[in-house]
Formats: structure tokens, sequence, C-alpha cells
């Protein structure tokens, strides 16, 4: 199936995974954000997201996490410092990535599969529109979502929203996905049945993720690699954690009962609350926020 | 179809009251003027005798309705998209759409009669003038209304010109540009009726007109029933094509 469909769009041959991880996709310079000049968001963030790579941006609401993707994705002006994507920075050139939202990537006027069709046009100008029909029933079929190709968003539950939405963020052919809590507003189960489903196809098809989340599980059982956001005085401090467990092809229930995994995940809550705890204190001393 | 009735059968008694009273009081009251309120047996029989003009004059007013209607639809939309996507454009002439949108159009009608050659013409302009404004405001207002995201999301997937026009601005701006288009029909009735009193030869307004100067009175209601049942059904229908263009906005969730 993801054979078929890598020929079909015919997309470049995927190096293999131990290239892969070499290579640099995004490089983030110096980024700073404040809302009206006062607050400070972001301070002079440095990153770098390797090719192939899951990365989870993950921290309370609030702290930039979201605004810095909507930066990488090019939606968010930025004044000082630079984002570069495949060598080319996001000023110059609008960034080659597919992007899941929350809970608003689709148009309500377009049904499932039009929807995608939309974003394979925009890769296959000249395609005709029954191939174009059909690819887009192999990807929402990718998804399970083959049995509701014409539904509307507005016919859909949430999580059926969020698989058309990856459907199209896959076809749309970029080897880079950006997802903004792209599972905060479902329920718990269809929450957990997604993030087995983006696990398989980001293992399948090699594409680089990075993944905005506030849930400390969520963030541990898909990231190759965590950043950490943590609200500071001037702006989040931000830290990486690679994930060391190999996870990928696990399933679930065992990994939650590796011990490994679970001194991890208890490390990287702690790591959490006593940041949270940290900013609590500075906001008390400040007189901030009271 | 009995559903209908036990729905709104109030509704329809009080019809029927309407009707009865308007039989009694115009056959028995003696201080009602029987050529301003004829029976209606009389306005009955007026139908039939004048259906064929009648019809007529529905032909001859949709021949000014349709052109300026639609003239003002198309040039009104595209205008709209226009200034709404146009923000220099809009700051700069929003001044005068906001001073001219509120004027009558029927204070202009000296002025297209003296310019235009026709009185088909001068009414069509008229129609335009008055039909433009609501779904031209209507339009700025829907792109400029237009969600955050929707527009996030036409640019994640880099869509522009004629693609981002029609997948995006006007579906999505769609809902204000139809509600402007219904009260510019509202609007374009008002203008037609308006107009043809004075100046046609044929037409809706013109039969009422005609006949009220001749004091037949049970002509002119019989026209007044008619074209106001041709034009609730003409915005009936329309809002049916409004609902149908609108689907997505009324859609509810499926179980799985």
């Amino acid at each position: 199936m993801v054979q078929l469909l890598e020929r079909q769009v015919q997309e470049p041959e995927l190096p293999s995974l131990e290239q892969t991880h070499k290579k640099t996709k995004i490089k983030v310079h110096n980024i700073d954000f404040s809302y009206d000049d006062k607050t400070k968001i972001l301070n002079d963030i440095q990153l770098e997201v390797k090719e192939g790579e899951f990365l989870v941006f993950m921290g309370p609401s609030g702290c930039g996490k979201s605004t810095l993707l909507r930066m990488i994705a090019g939606l968010e002006p930025f004044s000082d410092g630079d984002i570069v994507i495949d060598e080319k920075s996001v000023r110059q050139t609008h960034p080659d990535c597919g992007v899941v939202f929350q809970d608003y990537s689709l148009f309500p006027w377009l049904n499932a599969q039009s929807n995608v069709m939309l974003a394979l046009k925009q890769r296959n100008k000249k395609m005709p529109k029954k191939e174009l029909a059909h690819i887009a029933e192999q990807y929402l079929t990718l998804v399970n979502l083959g049995h509701a190709i014409k539904k509307y968003p507005g016919q859909m539950s949430g999580g059926m929203k969020q698989r058309a939405a990856i459907a199209r963020a896959l076809s749309f052919g970029s080897d880079l996905l950006l997802m903004d809590e792209p599972f905060g507003a479902l329920d718990p189960v269809t929450r957990i049945k997604l993030q087995d489903l983006i696990v398989q196809i980001s293992a399948e098809q090699k594409r680089t993720v990075v993944f905005v989340t506030h849930d400390v599980d969520e963030a541990i059982y898909l990231a190759d690699r965590i950043i950490i956001f943590a609200p500071g005085k001037n702006g989040a401090v931000t830290k990486s954690i690679e994930v060391p467990v190999q996870k990928k092809g696990t399933n679930r229930q065992k990994l939650f009962e590796d011990p490994q995994f679970r001194a991890f995940r208890e490390s990287l809550l702690n790591e959490m609350n006593e940041q949270i705890v940290n900013s609590l204190k500075t906001e008390i001393t400040d007189g901030a926020g009271i | 179809m009995l559903t209908f009735f036990k729905r709104y059968n109030l509704t329809i008694l009080i019809g029927i009251i309407f009707i009865a009273v308007w039989a009694i009081v115009t056959k028995y009251a003696t201080w009602i003027n029987p050529v301003i309120f004829p029976q209606p047996i009389t306005v009955i029989q007026s139908f039939s005798v004048k259906i064929g003009e009648l019809l007529n004059g529905v032909v001859s007013s949709m021949k000014l309705l349709i052109p300026g209607f639609f003239g003002a639809l198309i040039i009104g939309v595209v205008g709209g998209l226009f200034f709404g996507l146009n923000r220099r454009s809009r700051e700069v002439l929003m001044p005068y759409f906001h001073a001219l949108s509120p004027i009558p159009p029927t204070l202009f009608i000296p002025y297209v009669i003296a310019i235009l050659p026709t009185f088909q013409t001068a009414s069509m302009s008229l129609i335009f003038i008055g039909a433009f404004w609501p779904v031209f405001l209507g339009t700025i207002h829907g792109v400029l209304l237009i969600e955050k995201h929707y527009l996030d999301n036409a640019k994640s997937l880099g869509l522009k010109g004629p693609t981002f026009l029609l997948k995006v601005v006007l579906p999505a701006s769609a809902p204000h540009i139809l509600s402007g288009a219904s009260t510019s029909l509202a609007m374009s009735f008002l203008i037609l009726t308006i107009a043809e009193m004075f100046g046609a030869s044929s037409g809706m307004g013109f039969f009422i007109q005609y006949y009220s100067d001749f004091s037949q009175y049970h002509y002119v209601l019989a026209g007044i029933i008619f074209n106001s049942i041709i034009i609730v059904t003409v915005m009936i229908a329309f809002e049916k094509i409004k609902k149908r263009l609108l689907f997505w906005t009324n859609l509810k969730a499926d179980s799985k």
C-alpha cells in the first residue's frame, strides 16, 4: 500500500535510515518572539532537527511551542534570527511541509476526498482529476477512512477529521510533517489509536515529524527526541532530551511495562514538574500572576 | 401531510377567518366602499379574467429584474472580493462606499431618466444600483471575516490565485455573500415595482398602477395578491438555493 502510494505520487527514493540521521532538516537560529513587545515568549531559541527524526515539542500551554511550530511552517513572521529548512530560509521560500492543526485542518465545504485532492493537485498540477481522486482515496484508506471519503468534515467525528487531515498532510508529498497538538481535542481512546497510526506511518514512510503536545505520555510514546519547553522569566527555556527507549514496532502495553521506559517517563515528569514549580516560584517572587 | 395540518391548524384557521371576515364585511357592511374593497369572489373572478395579462406582466418584469439583479450580483461579488482582499484600495474607498450605499436608489430616478435612453435601461440601472450595495458590502464583509485558520490552511498548502479564490475565499465568505444577495433580491423587487408604476407599459407594478388609475380595485387587489405570490415564491426558491449552497454550515456528525 505504502509502496504503491510512493510510486504513484512519484516521491523521491528515500535514503536509508543510517544516512537520514546525519542530515539536518531544520535549523532554528536565535529565534525570539514576544507579545506586544513586553511579554517575552521565546528567547534565543536554537534548534536542529535531523532528517527522519520524530521530534516532539512538549510543555504547558502558552510557552511558545505552537508559535515556534507556526514559524517553522511559515505561518508566523519573525523579526530576529532565522529558520532554515532544507538549506532554504523560511523568510525567502515558503517551507515545503504538510501541516496538521488541532481541529481545523480541513475545509468544511469540501468532502474528505476533495480536501485531499486539493493538496495533491498542488504537487501534481497536470494530473487528471480521476487519478487525483484515486490517489486521494488511497491516502484516506491508509488512515482507515476508506469508507468515508465522501463525508464532509461536518459529518465526521473529531478522530475522523484528524485522520483525514493526516491523510491530506501526507498526500501533500513533503517529507516534513508539522503537527500542532493534532490529538489535543480527542477522547483518550481515539487519541491512542491515532498515536499508533502516526507511529506506524512515520516508521513506514520515514518522514521528518515535528509534533507539539502538552501530554508527557504522548511525547514519550511518539518521540525520538523531546524538546521540553518550560516557561521562564525571559521566555521559554528549552531542553533537548533523547528518548533512550527503542520503541518503534513495540506494542504500547509492553512499552509501558518496560522498566527502562518507566524510569524515563518518571524522570521526564519530574523534570517537567520541577521546571513548572521553578517558573511558579519566579512568578511569585516577581509578584506577577497575582 | 397530516402532521402539517396538525402543526399549522391555528395558522390555517386564522387565514380562513380572515377571508371569511373579508367576505362578510364587504357583503353586508354599508360603511365600506365597495369599489376600493371588493368582495373576495369578485377578486377571484378578476384573476381568471386577467391571468394572461398578469403572466405577461411577470415576463416583462423579469426582463428588467434579471439583468439588473444578476449584473449587480456578478459585479458585486467580483468587486467585493477585490476590495476584501486588497487592504489598501479598501482603506482608500471604503468611506465612499459607506457614504453612497445608504442612499435610496429611487433618488437617482431623475438622473437615470435624463441620462439613459429608454425606460428599460433606466429601470435596470436603478435595480442594479439598489441590488449592488448589499451584495457588494456583504462580500467585503464575508472576506474580512474569513476565519484565520482557513487562511492558515490555504497558506500551508501553498494555494494561490484562482484556486485560492474559488476553493477557499469564495466558499468561506459565501454565507455573507448570500445573505447580502438575499437583501439585494428583495431590494430589486421593491425598485422594480416602483419603477414600473412610473414609466412602464407592462409589468407587475404597471398592472397595479394602470387599473388603480381606472379605479378598478378588484383588478388592483388581484394584481397585488398575484404579484405577492410570485415574489414570495421567488424569495423562497432563493432561500432554498442558498441553503443548498451552504449545506456545509449545517451538517450533523454521524455517530461513526
